[in-house]
């Protein structure tokens, strides 16, 4: 059986922990989320081993949820974990690696370009400016990266029915 | 050498009795009884009788004929047609038309290939898997979409109303026959239009981010091959000037297939989706105010453009900090020549839009595919200036 790339795994859970942080604090990326219909369903991925993370979208706010990949509405997998890391690590854009055929989109192309913009502005808060300036222009943060860093680590994000 | 990957497998038969070739290429793909697909335009045109009298000639059934492919290709019409291909044991498909026809057929060869009965299942970027072959032969009757060598296929979605992209090489027909017959009824306004989205899909390709150094080669034979031929079809076509507009717009086909466009077909698509303007018009319309904006992040793609645009001599005698913006004036003179000869409109206004509509399109453009690969970021507030300076 195929194992999990420990490092990727940190930051998918990093970035989805953030976006269930930033969509409660950043009007933005909450209203990018709004646009998806309720109970929308995401994954993220690397083959060979498929889904590591699900998240879900209920009454306008984010969770990290149980397996659900029986009817994922939006799952995007990476074809290998190198290049997953150079992406989620801002040393290339998710723009980048959707030109170098990285990455599968299963679901639909718009809804993914609309989690192409919240991870883009999700980086902005996770990475320092230096580190992203190259393919992402500079935004007003409307919290703190520092708070967004400390809820990463202590916050709650699963799902309970 | 940044990654990328490079696919067309189509085999492409253009020239002089190309469509005669037809037989051999169905028995080759081991195909007897071939599904045709076309639209009430072309059979009613009698280009369609044209492929038929072929096939009868050498006994092949056409009794398995479909001619209501509506305007915009849609997810009922392909989980129908994909059914009646099977009630009436067919064992391949010949599309004969433009845009829609094809993208359609696309469809049904998917649904059929992948064993599935709905298109919606299908939907994604580079998900699907090898299915059973279903033969499938190309036939385009306009000089614009190249959509016989592309690994796209444009849907709607006829419960949101949204055009949905389906990426998938597994979209790529097996053969696609260029002949002059198929394209010598089109009107010269469809032939400028058409054109022009072939001219659009090459500089875009040329410029976008996911460009490759085989892209690029197709890219600008087709963009040295519209702006030689486009003019003199328009006068006084021959079937030379003709078939190379046919093959012009292949080529950009097969070059926007693996580069991807950009910020022009991003705005169009939602222009043609919220205002109902044809495509390839809305193509010549934005692809001068697009290249503007684009400018500082592709100045060195279109400074080289300017070469296969304006040719050696034109080119040489260009300062290097001038090319890029003499390309573009260089496009911005060429579209107007052909509004000259065939009266096209090049302003939002002719189609009727209105400033208003500007948001909702600006919305819809920042949610299609085509904007991720442009090289500049584009949002709502920049997409809207573009608008304002079209109208």
């Amino acid at each position: 059986m195929a194992k999990r790339d420990f490092l990727c795994n940190i930051i998918f859970n990093v970035l989805s922990r953030g976006l269930c942080v930033l969509n409660k604090k950043d009007s933005i990326i909450r209203q990018e989320f709004n646009a998806l219909p309720d109970n929308y369903t995401i994954s993220l991925g690397i083959l060979p081993v498929g889904d590591y993370i699900y998240l879900l979208k209920r009454d306008g706010k984010l969770f990290i949820s149980k397996d659900f990949s029986d009817k994922v509405d939006l799952a995007i997998t990476f074809k290998n974990a190198k290049n997953t890391r150079k992406v989620m690590l801002a040393r290339s854009s998710v723009a980048e690696s959707f030109c170098r055929h990285d990455l599968l989109v299963s679901g639909d192309i718009a809804e993914a370009m609309v989690l192409v913009r919240v991870i883009n502005r999700a980086e902005k808060y996770l990475f320092p400016h230096f580190m992203t300036k190259r393919f992402l222009p500079k935004i007003k943060k409307e919290y703190s990266s520092i708070f967004l860093y400390f809820r990463i680590l202590f916050g709650r994000f699963k799902y309970k029915d | 050498m940044s990654y990328f990957e490079f696919i067309n497998s189509v085999k492409i038969c253009a020239g002089e009795n190309a469509l005669d070739n037809i037989v051999y290429e169905l028995s080759f793909l081991k195909c007897s009884r071939p599904l045709i697909l076309s639209d009430s335009g072309v059979f009613n045109a009698g280009v369609l009788d044209k492929v038929i009298d072929i096939l009868k000639k050498s006994d092949i059934p056409t009794d398995a004929v479909f001619t209501d492919i509506p305007a915009d290709s849609s997810v009922l019409i392909i989980n129908y047609i994909a059914k009646i291909y099977s009630d009436k044991s067919c064992d391949g498909i010949i599309a004969c038309g433009g845009g829609s026809v094809i993208d359609t057929a696309k469809g049904v060869r998917l649904v059929l290939a992948q064993q599935g009965e709905d298109i919606l299942a299908l939907k994604g970027n580079e998900i699907i898997k090898k299915g059973t072959h279903i033969p499938f032969i190309v036939l385009p009757t306009t000089c614009g979409t190249g959509s016989e060598c592309t690994a796209v296929a444009v849907i709607k979605n006829h419960e949101t109303g949204i055009k949905m992209e389906y990426i998938s090489s597994e979209l790529l027909p097996d053969t696609a026959i260029i002949d002059v017959r198929l394209t010598e009824t089109l009107p010269k306004k469809l032939i400028a239009s058409s054109a022009l989205d072939a001219l659009v899909h090459s500089i875009e390709a040329f410029s976008s981010a996911q460009k490759n150094p085989i892209s690029d080669v197709y890219a600008t034979t087709a963009i040295k091959m519209i702006v030689e031929n486009l003019p003199i079809t328009l006068k006084n076509p021959t079937k030379e000037t003709r078939t190379n507009l046919a093959l012009a717009s292949t080529l950009a086909g097969i070059a926007f297939s693996n580069a991807m466009v950009g910020l022009v077909h991003a705005i169009g698509h939602a222009c043609g989706g919220e205002c109902g303007i044809p495509h390839g018009n809305a193509m010549a319309i934005l692809l001068p105010e697009c290249m503007k904006y684009n400018l500082d992040s592709c100045k060195n793609d279109y400074s080289e453009l300017l070469l296969y645009l304006a040719g050696a001599e034109s080119y040489a005698n260009t300062p290097r900090e001038m090319r890029a913006i003499k390309a573009i004036e260089f496009i911005e003179n060429f579209e107007n020549e052909i509004k000259e000869l065939c009266s096209l409109g090049l302003k939002l206004s002719d189609y009727g839009v209105t400033s208003e509509q500007f948001p909702a399109i600006a919305q819809k453009a920042i949610n299609d595919g085509a904007i991720i690969v442009n090289r500049k970021n584009a949002g709502v507030e920049e997409i809207i200036e573009i608008l304002k300076k079209c109208l």
